[in-house]
């Protein structure tokens, strides 16, 4: 089981921008293991949907990947680019970063898929739900056929003006064969639509909110993809829709044993999927381990911030014990070389003013924490005096909120 | 009314691109030409009979031309020159074309100026009222909108004119006045009035004030789904300052983008309306166009330089109109973040 | 993570003398701040003048449709539901920022109805601005009547219609001087006729333009003056109502909240400028000591809402709304679009602030365990319907409507042994308010439908009848589709293979199997018919009431029997 399948290290992703570099996603270590479900979570600009995009290689100007390995275990395809490329094959390993861009888009559909926060976006208008799946299909059809052809097109992300363009003198209908409708009225029953055989012909506006993200889901599986990324994919939905889409994400996982990596602002969500978590605060994965690590034996006082911040549907009132101070400046100048979270750490010690390493911690074997609490308890005596971060948050302040608006 | 950030996008933008700096010059010179047409001109534009000895009008340099004389019983060929006198010849009743190419400028500019600001005057409120008020109100407004755009601008402005007539307004020139109280003898031997035309300016702003009202309108409409704008109702704020203190403000960005577009559209329709003689006045550009028309193979230069003006004047302030928009555009400002 | 029994202990203890919620309900002599009794809220489609003359009847949508609770003093009332089930419709509704299509509220004992109309101000002596304006008005008046006197008299020069120009500044010359006494008494009539002559001046000068420039210039210029200033010191002649002053709401957008060219000094200062209240300097003192209140420093008034983040922003608006010491305000969705860490420091503040100020809320949220964590008392809405409403305690450890139920146990809490915890998913979405279904709302979702007494189906197996009666009752069903796969097969087998997803008793399948061949003939209503016959569930005709008790749910499972209610409401078709 425990097989890793992504090894993501040492990833930094850069934005440049009008107000400076924003660094959006800073040395970032993680592993996927085959067959699981891993959940980042973390706040608005922590940079988990950035790492999502830099697995899907989505990152448009003006952000760039700048450094690191995505490490992905195919050994197919680790055969394949080891005569052209031998540099980027570790084993049955291959560097995503280091490979043409060719070969890393025909990876798209087949060994990566993504779902998105706002499924409305994500469909054409003008074609039919069972069209759009039956594409996908086909796409991923023809690409598996002749793995080397770069007009194997890649699905477009999001509906735009060219795409329509593209969809009128292309029409999408030539993509539709009588195996791709028959697959996607299969898909569209495997994601709980009633009636798909119908449904399949209807246009996106005839679908609810909730069902048009059951089809986004069924979209990104036409490929049959290793592992499905889903960037916030219940966010824009109501709890009982979001109850249908994690059911059926996990019947889906148990079913075909692929391995997801779950985006998500909502630490009941990760409780609800996860097997392991990693949590990200300013473009870092501060913490990761297994469920249990995170909720139980959590070393980082962000993580254990993030959890006392959610009042308890279980239990009436209380005072909530929120992180003091607002979401950090990503802005490269601004970022001083600290932990980014002492500033607001209510056991910021002396030590915190250098960056702290990844140090493993009780719990689980892959149980790491970017923190200094994991070494050693707090002393007080070390304390930071509260003022400390003081003048710098001032003179902060207003950058640091430019970059938080996008 | 204008935020900081507007400003600081307004001036990077101008830096940051050619084609803002062209028109501001463009636009800068134009306006200076019509302000000091007086002091620039170097005969009074209304003055007729500035004709070779010959009979023909005076070209400008590089358009002489023969022309067949009797002479005595005789008839000849005689060369007319070029003349130091008029820099750019004369037209066919021997006006200064220079000198009415300067006063030509002025008129397009207050036409235009005045055109926009009185079709602002009318259809922003207007829009603004419809938009916010919604419901009937905004039916019945809108519904009059449609009617008035489904006739084609040109159409509709050439019946308005025939309701109206032709009035020009003649209002007292400040340069000549001055110069002769001062007695700078500056501007001497220029009219000391000019020709406004007063019921184009009316027919322009009632053919234009449509699309003020629609966006307007529009921005009205999305503004009164704000939640400052709830907030304001809230507290108690009346309807009224509302739609002066908020929903104004807050639109103002669209529609100076649309009036320097609009400016345009007005000098054009102008321009149309000289040509086609309707304007009230013959110190036009549009007029002098249609002066020459006649004898374009010939004397080519008559409406050469009123059309240059024409399309000069248009391009400049469609320039200004796509700063504007460019830089007050919120969707294309900053970068898009994954995060 | 913080233990249940700290939560409990934890708790601000509420203000002594001030009952708690569900000794409220009890204690019929208390009086509710604020009392709604059948609120309703349509919104209209097709309802434009286009639609008329193509004879399109107007489509309403049924944001809010009766609602009625009361909400006492010092307390905080819930109002949680799913997007679209009219609860945000409900708070503006009720501070009449939306106009209600019928019901009322009260607030202190008094109906709300026409509040925001003309309540003339009692200002015996006008202002400065006011004699001017109508000095200015006397004057213009005064211009016309000679104007238009002379082009009158002289009318044999003139063409026709100049002359009725002219008859028309005549008239408006006297109205002018007429309105510019008005003014000086103050009344609100003052104020409307100002407002019309401006406006006229305005009119009546743009034809006059080809005539007279000049003239009709100073015309345009001092109507459009005058009427501006009318319009912005408005306040000179009627004031604000006392209700305005004592109610507020806080939105959920922090980035639309807050004019963006407005200062977040000016914005919190708002509210006392529209009231009039306290001289300059008190109001930026009050100003200064509320940005600090929340929790920014006074630094920063001059500063534009976009230098600020979410959080600060929602700061702001609370500031902003608590500007007028205000007794109720209404939080609508106030920290949906903010980070779990920034939720829980506004989250905080409100909760202090309702201490300080002493605040009765209205909480509107989507998030059960925001509600859980602040309400006294919450309200469960569905489709523009108050189905359960009851003690959070109560509410929250026994739900007793269905709906509630399936709610509660739908949010994923965030603790170990979630991932075992079995969840009830519902897997039809919810209807259309355009059309919402008959009877119960929640019917064509609920778990627990009441089948009728001699069927004898399991609940899962009458889920999927009825189902399909939902289905071909919409039309839903095509039979083109099913023609096509059927191929050489029976229709309506293909419809049952297709539609019904259980296996029903033998009994069963053979009635449902002859609506289905009736519908492969295309009789979609009779097929409906014929399933409504048999397996038509009293959730379907009659409409359940909320009821009076402590703990009211409107369900037909704790109601009255249904038989006994059928005079009560009979279905509406």
């Amino acid at each position: 089981m425990s097989e890793e399948i992504l090894r993501i290290s040492d990833l930094s992703a850069r934005f440049f921008t009008n107000e400076g570099q924003v660094n959006a996603v800073s040395n970032l270590d993680l592993t996927v293991e085959r067959g699981e479900v891993f959940g980042i979570v973390g706040e608005s600009g922590s940079g988990k949907s950035v790492t999502a995009l830099s697995i899907m290689d989505l990152i448009d100007s003006p952000g760039e990947i700048t450094d690191g390995r995505i490490e992905y275990r195919n050994a197919d395809l680790a055969e394949a680019v080891a005569d052209t490329h031998p540099e980027a094959v570790d084993g049955e390993f291959v560097d995503l970063l280091s490979i043409p861009e060719d070969a890393r888009k025909s990876l798209r559909g087949s060994s990566f898929s993504m779902i998105f926060q706002d499924p409305m976006s994500s469909f054409n208008p003008s074609l039919t739900v069972g069209e759009q799946i039956a594409e996908a299909v086909e796409v991923q059809r023809r690409a598996t056929a002749n793995p080397r052809s770069t007009k194997a097109r890649t699905k477009s992300v999001e509906y735009s003006l060219s795409s329509l363009v593209l969809s009128t003198v292309l029409p999408s209908r030539r993509f539709v064969t009588e195996a791709g409708r028959k697959r996607a009225v299969e898909l569209l029953d495997m994601v709980g639509i009633p009636d798909p055989a119908q449904r399949t012909d209807e246009y996106p506006h005839e679908y609810s909110g909730g069902m048009l993200q059951r089809a986004m889901i069924a979209q990104a599986l036409a490929g049959e993809p290793d592992v499905l990324i889903a960037d916030e994919p219940t966010t824009a939905l109501d709890v009982t829709i979001q109850a249908q889409v994690l059911d059926i994400l996990r019947d889906l996982q148990e079913e075909t044993g692929m391995t997801i990596v779950l985006i998500t602002h909502n630490l009941g969500v990760i409780a609800r999927m996860c097997d392991r978590v990693g949590v990200m605060y300013a473009g870092e994965v501060v913490e990761r381990g297994t469920l249990g690590d995170i909720f139980q034996r959590q070393v980082h006082p962000y993580t254990a911030g993030l959890l006392g911040s959610i009042p308890d549907i279980e239990s009436v009132g209380g005072r909530l014990e929120p992180i003091e101070g607002n979401v950090p400046s990503l802005l490269d100048h601004e970022m001083g070389d600290r932990c980014y979270f002492a500033d607001r750490c209510p056991k910021a010690m002396e030590e915190c003013l250098d960056k702290p390493p990844d140090i493993s911690a009780e719990g689980s074997e892959d149980h790491v924490a970017k923190c200094v609490l994991a070494d050693h308890p707090y002393d007080p005596a070390r304390a930071l005096p509260d003022d400390h971060f003081e003048e710098l948050t001032v003179g902060q302040g207003t950058a640091g909120e430019v970059a938080d608006d996008d | 009314m204008i935020s900081n950030r507007v400003k600081s996008n307004l001036r990077q933008t101008f830096r940051n691109s050619l084609l803002p700096k062209v028109g501001v010059l463009l636009l800068a010179t134009i306006v200076l030409m019509a302000v000091f047409a007086p002091v620039l001109a170097t005969h009074d534009p209304t003055r007729t009979g500035y004709f070779h000895e010959n009979g023909g009008p005076y070209p400008p340099p590089g358009f002489d031309y023969t022309t067949t004389v009797a002479q005595g019983g005789e008839i000849g060929e005689v060369r007319i020159t070029a003349t130091s006198e008029h820099l750019l010849g004369t037209n066919t009743v021997g006006q200064d074309v220079y000198s009415r190419f300067l006063y030509g400028a002025r008129v397009s500019l207050l036409v235009g100026l005045f055109g926009v600001s009185l079709a602002l005057v009318i259809g922003v409120p207007f829009g603004l009222v419809a938009g916010y008020y919604g419901g009937r109100v905004d039916d019945g407004l809108m519904r009059l909108a449609d009617v008035m755009l489904a006739f084609p601008s040109l159409v509709l402005a050439l019946a308005l004119i025939g309701v109206f007539g032709q009035q020009p307004i003649r209002i007292p020139d400040p340069i000549v006045m001055g110069s002769e109280y001062l007695d700078l003898g500056i501007a001497s031997g220029m009219p000391e009035s000019i020709p406004i035309p007063g019921s184009v300016t009316v027919v322009v702003a009632l053919v234009t004030w449509v699309w003020f009202a629609r966006v307007s309108r529009g921005e009205a409409l999305s503004l009164r789904n704000e939640e400052y704008v709830k907030a304001a109702k809230s507290m108690g704020e009346h309807n009224g300052a509302i739609l002066l203190k908020h929903v104004l403000p807050n639109s103002v960005t669209p529609i100076i983008v649309l009036a320097t577009i609009q400016i345009a559209v007005i000098i054009l329709i102008e321009a149309s309306l000289a040509y086609l003689g309707f304007s009230g006045t013959t110190l036009s550009w549009g007029y002098e166009i249609e002066r020459g028309q006649d004898v374009l193979r010939t004397r080519p230069w008559v409406s050469m330089l009123p059309g240059i003006g024409i399309v000069l004047s248009v391009i400049s302030v469609n320039l200004l109109g796509d700063w504007f928009r460019d830089a007050l555009d919120p969707n294309i400002e900053g970068s898009e973040r994954g995060a | 993570m913080t233990e249940t029994a700290d939560g409990v202990e934890d708790r601000e203890p509420i203000p002594e003398g001030m009952p708690t919620g569900s000794d409220r309900t009890a204690d019929a002599g208390d009086d509710p701040l604020v009392s709604v009794r059948e609120l309703t809220k349509y919104f209209y489609e097709h309802d434009s003048l286009y639609d008329r003359l193509l004879d399109r009847g107007p489509v309403s949508i049924q944001a809010v449709d009766g609602i009625s609770f009361d909400i006492y003093e010092g307390e905080t009332l819930g109002l949680v539901g799913e997007s679209g089930c009219g609860k945000s419709t409900a708070g503006e509704t009720l501070l009449n920022l939306q106009e209600a299509t019928d019901g009322s509220v009260a607030f202190d004992g008094e109906s709300i109805d026409g509040i925001d109309g003309s309540v003339p101000s009692s200002t015996a002596d006008p202002p400065v601005g006011v004699k001017l304006s109508s000095v200015l008005l006397a004057v213009l008046g005064v211009v016309a009547v000679a104007g238009g006197g002379s082009v009158v008299t002289a009318a044999a020069e003139y063409p026709t219609w100049i002359v009725v120009l002219g008859g028309a500044w005549l008239l408006h010359g006297l109205a002018s001087v007429g309105t510019a006494y008005g003014l000086w008494t103050v009344e609100a009539w003052g104020w409307r006729l100002a407002t019309g002559v401006a406006v006229l001046a305005v009119a009546l000068s743009l034809p006059t333009l080809s005539v007279a420039g000049g003239p009709a210039g100073v015309g345009v210029v001092a109507g459009l003056g005058l009427f501006v200033y009318l319009l912005v010191r408005r306040r000179v002649f009627i004031t604000p109502s006392e209700f305005r002053r004592r109610t507020a709401i806080v939105f959920q957008d922090p980035f639309s909240s807050l004019d963006p060219r407005m200062t977040i000094g000016d914005v919190v200062r708002q509210p006392l400028d529209v009231h009039d209240v306290g001289t300059k300097e008190e109001r930026r003192e009050r100003v200064r000591y509320l940005i600090e209140r929340v929790g920014l420093s006074a630094d920063q008034l001059d500063r534009y809402p976009s230098e600020f983040s979410g959080g600060q922003r929602q700061r702001i608006a609370i500031a902003r709304a608590l500007a007028l010491d205000p007794d109720f305000v209404v939080l609508d969705e106030p920290t949906s679009a903010l980070d779990v860490s920034v939720q829980a420091q506004v989250l905080n503040l409100l909760d202090e602030l309702q201490d300080e100020f002493g605040l009765t809320y209205l909480l509107i949220s989507h998030d059960l365990s925001v509600i859980r964590h602040i309400c006294d008392r919450v309200a469960v809405m569905y489709l523009g319907e108050i189905v359960e409403l009851g003690d959070a305690e109560d509410l929250f450890e026994s739900p007793r409507h269905p709906y509630t139920e399936v709610l509660l146990d739908n949010v994923p809490r965030a603790a170990m042994g979630e991932r075992e915890r079995d969840i009830e998913t519902l897997n039809v979405d919810v209807p259309s308010p355009r059309d919402p279904p008959s009877g119960c709302r929640f019917r064509t979702r609920c778990p627990e439908v009441i089948p009728p007494e001699d069927v004898g189906l399991e609940q899962d197996q009458y889920r999927a009848v009825t189902d399909l009666r939902q289905r071909i009752e919409d039309r839903e069903v095509s039979l083109r589709t099913a023609r096509q796969q059927a191929e050489d097969r029976i229709v309506a087998q293909e419809l049952a293979d297709r539609l019904l997803e259980v296996d029903l008793p033998p009994n069963h399948r053979s009635y449902v199997d002859e609506a289905l061949e009736v519908l492969a003939e295309g009789e979609y209503q009779d097929a409906a018919d014929h399933l409504r016959e048999r397996y038509e569930s009293v959730c379907e005709r009659y409409h359940p009431h909320l009821g009076d008790e402590d703990h009211p749910a409107a369900c037909h499972l704790h109601g009255p029997l249904p038989e006994e209610a059928e005079e009560a409401r009979p279905v509406v078709e």
